[in-house]
């Protein structure tokens, strides 16, 4: 019960395999000193262009602001007169819807001043938003209060 | 403020100044030009409301500065009209929705150009505006009034007590409450 022997037996290649690489394969870095060197070049130059950055930076940012600073009486004089402005219409206003009610005495609650010690306001008291809006819809005061500076 | 008729207040007539109708953008443009243009003015004017503190009292000095304002925007369009328009264009267009000037500086440069020869104004440098100023007036210091308070009475148990009160219930048919 012998069957034929038909295989080929598997064998290196003629001259035998490579060898395998388990050396380690030197590489290339450079010397520590010329690390030191390279760093104590490019850290220096780094330190002086981040700064140099930051003053450009800075100075365009005071430019703005003193521009800004500069229209600041202009700003404040267009204030105070439209406040002005606007008390008066308040006050004709006022004088306008109370004349029919008895006893009404305009900016006052039937004679009673708001302050005990400034009754006529001698003495300047800035008016809130409220009180500016007073005499115009809420849903107007609160667009010009919170919406105004919404762009488009 | 709820003003009664005995308060002052500027007639509408007393407070008119000739409007200024000028975007953002062209009077942040103008901006170093005009501080350095009505330096006086605006000096005079932050002055007096810092003093006083009531704008009442400062209307002159208000309208010195919005009159000073139109005077210079009206003369840079005498002189600089184009310049000025390139440049307040230029920032309007800004990138950063900031207005810089840091993105428009060669306009700025020919805008600088045109005001030094023609109006012999300098945009002043930067920091200056940010220094600490002394400023000489003619105007003088207000007279601090000491506060007449009396002397504060002890708070009532109820509100029937404070006369005040009871006259004030009577006045408004018990409104008040």
């Amino acid at each position: 019960m012998s069957k034929p022997v038909n295989y080929k037996q598997d064998m290196p290649p003629p001259g035998g395999y490579a060898s395998i690489t388990y050396k380690k394969v030197p590489t290339w870095s450079p010397k520590p000193l010329r690390i030191v060197a390279a760093l104590s070049l490019i850290i220096p130059v780094g330190i002086w262009d981040y700064n140099r950055r930051k003053h450009v930076a800075l100075k365009s940012m005071i430019e703005d602001d003193e521009g800004r600073q500069a229209l600041e009486p202009l700003m404040e004089a267009e204030t105070d007169r439209l406040i002005l402005w606007q008390m008066r219409r308040n006050r004709d206003e006022e004088n306008e819807l109370m004349k029919d009610v008895p006893g009404w005495v305009t900016g006052t609650w039937f004679g009673e001043s708001l302050f005990k010690t400034n009754p006529n306001f001698d003495k300047w008291v800035q008016p809130t938003y409220y009180e500016a809006y007073s005499h115009t819809r809420a849903r107007d005061m609160h667009q010009h209060m919170y919406t105004r500076n919404k762009i488009a | 403020m709820t003003a009664t008729n005995e308060t002052y207040l500027p007639t509408y007539e007393e407070l008119y100044v000739p409007p200024l109708n000028l975007t953002s953008s062209a009077l942040k443009a103008g901006a170093p030009y005009f501080g350095a243009f009505c330096d006086k003015e605006s000096k005079e004017f932050m002055l007096c409301k810092a003093e006083e503190k009531d704008p009442r009292k400062c209307l002159n000095e208000n309208k010195a500065v919005s009159l000073c304002a139109s005077k210079f925007f009206h003369k840079v369009r005498e002189n600089c009209a184009a310049q000025f328009t390139n440049y307040w264009m230029c920032l309007d267009k800004a990138p950063e929705g900031q207005m810089s000037y840091k993105f428009c500086r060669k306009t700025q440069l020919e805008l600088d150009k045109c005001l030094s020869e023609k109006m012999d104004l300098y945009r002043p440098e930067i920091g200056w505006m940010s220094k600490v100023k002394l400023h000489q007036t003619d105007r003088p210091k207000p007279i601090e009034k000491q506060a007449n308070i009396q002397s504060i009475p002890e708070a009532a148990s109820s509100v029937k007590d404070v006369p005040e009160a009871v006259d004030s219930l009577k006045r408004t048919n018990g409104r008040a409450l």
